[in-house]
């Protein structure tokens, strides 16, 4: 999908960088998010204006955005979903 | 260990096991032009024989067909058989050079493949994990696995065969001196049979490793499948 287009399913990994950086480095600004995750800012509204609809961030009146606690459980569903697949795969070890 | 840090590690090696397979893969592909290399100098060496003989018949020679040598000429007409005798034992010098030239152009290219692509995508944690599994094109990967196993096995053959014909011109030489002091009848299947044993018995930890490697292509195509089929049809609920 793309990244700049989110819709009803937005892009994963897309959302998974913005809370992410709002985890690690805590609530910014909007353009400070969008310099930080390397997404243009129009994109980033999209997303923003998304993930707020879904209750995973917060805008306060400062234009500072929050990740919310249901943001982070979410994130942490995520990890744990890829974890449940990718972690039970034995890879065989390949000769260069 | 954390679960993010875990997915990125499981991740790392996946990548890994696919650089392999692309390498593999490209050995499929570098089969082709190490046949031709080979072939062609067979070629060269049919074509050195044929106008050695020629010569030979234009000098005089007394030439006849005759097991186990499809074509000999004798010496005994003509002076100078030393040297046109070095000029036809040269015709093995073009597969021999292929051989090693083959090996050293399949060597050339596979160092000059690209791998590790991925490894800035992965250092950005676990979203870029989460972005090099979303981007996997699985039916590509499983194909690039199925070929992989096979160019692999064929090229293991190719090189027994080659170091075959390597080990046989070499020993050719030693043996037919060996035999002229016997004074008993060439026997190349003896020859054939002797170079086929050593490089046998000398590349038997090479073969044993090299099925090991057939068998984890194997392995890893079936983990694959599985993880293609389950993660495709998984749908991460928020």
């Amino acid at each position: 999908m793309d990244s700049s287009q989110p819709s009803s399913k937005p892009d994963l990994y897309v959302v998974a960088r913005i809370v992410n950086v709002l985890r690690e480095e805590g609530p910014m600004k909007r353009t400070q998010l969008s310099m930080t995750t390397r997404l243009s800012y129009d994109a980033l509204v999209r997303y923003l204006e998304w993930m707020k609809q879904s209750g995973f961030v917060l805008l306060d009146d400062d234009d500072v955005v929050h990740l919310t606690q249901e943001g982070l459980q979410v994130y942490d569903r995520l990890v744990k979903w890829i974890l449940e697949y990718v972690g039970r795969l034995r890879f065989p070890r390949l000769a260069p | 260990m954390s679960e993010e840090t875990l997915v990125v590690t499981k991740v790392e090696e996946l990548m890994a096991s696919l650089d392999q397979v692309k390498r593999y893969r490209a050995l499929a592909r570098l089969l082709v032009d190490f046949l031709v290399i080979i072939l062609a100098s067979v070629v060269v060496m049919f074509f050195w024989e044929l106008a050695v003989n020629l010569y030979k018949i234009g000098s005089g020679y007394y030439c006849y067909y005759g097991p186990p040598i499809a074509y000999t000429c004798t010496a005994s007409l003509a002076t100078g058989s030393l040297l046109v005798q070095a000029l036809a034992g040269f015709s093995l010098l073009a597969p021999t050079a292929a051989l090693l030239g083959g090996v050293y152009w399949v060597d050339r290219k596979l160092k000059s493949i690209k791998v590790g692509e991925w490894k800035d995508s992965l250092r950005e944690g676990f979203p870029g994990a989460v972005k090099l599994l979303q981007e996997m094109k699985w039916d590509s990967i499983l194909d690039d696995i199925r070929a992989s196993k096979i160019g692999y096995t064929v090229y293991f053959l190719v090189k027994v065969i080659g170091y075959w014909v390597f080990a046989f011109v070499v020993l050719f030489f030693p043996y037919v001196f060996g035999i002229s002091f016997l004074h008993v009848g060439l026997n190349l299947y003896i020859l054939a049979f002797l170079s086929l044993g050593l490089v046998l018995v000398f590349s038997r930890k090479d073969l044993q490793k090299k099925y090991g490697q057939v068998q984890a292509l194997d392995s890893l195509m079936f983990e694959l499948r599985w993880f293609s089929d389950g993660f495709k049809s998984a749908k991460f609920e928020t």
